[in-house]
């Protein structure tokens, strides 16, 4: 089962008992996660990430468990240095705590398209009742990301942290380009009601981890009975079409 | 998938619910949705208030706190895993008074729930939780610090310690322990008559770690905020923390019983 939305390092907010990887691997492969992708979390609040990716990147380079997504902030100049920087799958993009809208991105969202990199849009990090008073960070709206994938039908976009109405909006209707992550959803077999409303083939597995503990992913998915195929595309089948995995 | 949750002998009690009439996920039937959910993560019983038929109300009449309490006195019959919690609301002293009364003194309830008319220092709750602590029976009070959102009746950690503070002879169920962050805990830790409850928002690592280093396994109780919440994604930050057998024990059903002592003894052989 793939981790489409992991992180690693430091958290600002408090301390993560599972920010280094060895631990964090560890601690995900006890719950049956067989790779997860990653981005530094104390990005959250370095308006500047490029020094967190390339040494991230350096660190995880030797862990084939581990895929490395940079966090890039498209309102620096030289963001795009990033596809030549460091070898990924995707990008993240954290707008919220970085402070831009996403129209400011559509260069770069261009150029993953052209470059068949997925990107990842970070709608939340954390609930915003409990973030810290001075870093209150706007969220993404799903007009903004239909907005984004309507206007670039050549790039994968990953919305990631976005709670079931959420993800309905952005869903309902959307193009193919669009995947959701279910990391934040929670409510009564939640996955089955986003399958019956959207169909399986936009759903990937997300933990949040290790902000959010990774076991609630197995209970997630265990409350909804998922089919062995049901259970196939969203832990794996549908995260190798998202990331174009061979 | 399998999540597997270590048996627990007469099953695991969720001290935190609210029933509610519509939204029913499996069946037509909300509320056999809602025990249908919890006997499939071993749950058998669940601590149950109703806010409101018409959605959850944090100022309800009289009337709506007479008929939110008596569904909850008609689905607490209908079905033995559900016990009912006493709605109260210091807007109306004599009603809640009067309903605890009914349902907890001659009736089948075992805790009452406070929620966000007014905050836990206000003077106006005193005859209600006076009344909880003759009865002997927990009080659920809500709890939160929230960055963005607090409303003015809504308490913080702060003031659920004054509350605790005023009725040493109270026992307090303060909610949300992630809701109530660190400082939260750290708030009540002197106050041995509150306990904290496991729920509020996201499953965030370490914030049960943290309970238990502050308060001890004594002092937490599962609870899920169901079906707002998920009663398997709520279990699975307890379950995450790895914790010894009878630690384990105690926060998922030992504290529950020994507190909520009008809860019908378990079935050892179920």
């Amino acid at each position: 089962m793939y981790d489409t939305s992991a992180f690693v390092g430091q958290w600002p907010f408090r301390n993560l008992r599972y920010g280094d990887p060895e631990l964090l691997q560890q601690r995900l492969e006890r719950v049956g996660i067989t790779h997860a992708f990653v981005s530094p979390a104390e990005t959250v609040l370095q308006r500047s990430p490029q020094a967190a990716n390339r040494r991230w990147a350096d660190q995880l380079a030797d862990n084939p468990w581990f895929s490395f997504v940079p966090v890039v902030n498209p309102a620096q100049s030289a963001a795009a240095a990033v596809f030549d920087q460091t070898p990924s799958a995707a990008i993240r993009l954290m707008p919220g705590p970085h402070g831009y809208g996403l129209d400011r991105a559509r260069e770069l969202i261009g150029e993953a398209g052209e470059r068949d990199i997925a990107v990842i849009l970070q709608w939340r990090m954390i609930d915003v009742r409990m973030a810290h008073p001075d870093v209150v960070h706007r969220e993404l709206t799903a007009a903004e990301i239909r907005g984004v994938a309507d206007a670039h039908p050549n790039t994968r976009f990953l919305v990631a942290g976005a709670r079931p109405p959420e993800i309905d909006q952005v869903l309902d209707g959307a193009p193919g380009n669009v995947w959701c992550d279910i990391s934040h959803a929670e409510a009564p077999v939640v996955v089955r009601k986003l399958i019956a409303s959207h169909g399986v083939v936009s759903l990937v597995c997300g933990t949040h981890a290790p902000i959010h503990v990774p076991e609630a992913l197995v209970a997630k998915l265990a409350a909804s009975d998922l089919t062995e195929d049901e259970l196939a595309a969203i832990g794996e089948g549908n995260a190798r079409r998202l990331f174009a995995l061979a | 998938m399998d999540f597997s949750v270590p048996e627990i002998p007469g099953g695991i009690v969720d001290a935190h619910v609210h029933a509610r009439q519509n939204g029913a996920w499996r069946t037509d039937d909300s509320v056999t949705d809602l025990v249908t959910d919890a006997r499939r993560v071993g749950i058998s019983a669940v601590l149950t208030s109703v806010l409101g038929l018409r959605g959850y109300l944090a100022t309800p009449t009289e009337e709506d706190l007479v008929a939110a309490n008596s569904w909850a006195a008609e689905i607490s019959e209908a079905h033995p895993e559900v016990a009912g919690v006493v709605y109260c609301s210091p807007d109306h002293i004599d009603l809640s008074l009067d309903l605890m009364r009914r349902h907890i003194a001659e009736g089948s309830f075992v805790g009452i729930k406070l929620w966000i008319a007014r905050k836990a220092t206000d003077p106006a709750l005193d005859p209600i939780v006076d009344y909880a602590a003759e009865l002997g029976v927990p009080i659920l009070q809500h709890a939160w610090y929230k960055t963005v959102g607090q409303l003015p009746g809504e308490s913080d950690p702060s003031d659920v310690a004054h509350l605790a503070a005023r009725h040493p002879d109270a026992t307090i169920q303060m909610a949300h322990l992630s809701g109530c962050g660190e400082r939260g805990v750290l708030d009540i830790a002197d106050l041995p008559n509150v306990v904290v409850d496991t729920c509020g928002g996201d499953p965030e690592d370490g914030m049960v770690e943290f309970a238990l280093e502050h308060l001890g396994p004594e002092r937490i109780l599962y609870g899920s905020d169901a079906p707002g919440r998920d009663f398997g994604i709520q279990l699975s930050r307890v379950l995450a923390v790895g914790l010894p057998g009878d630690d384990l024990h105690a926060i998922l059903a030992g504290n529950a019983r020994r507190l909520y002592t009008r809860l019908p003894k378990p079935n050892l052989e179920q």
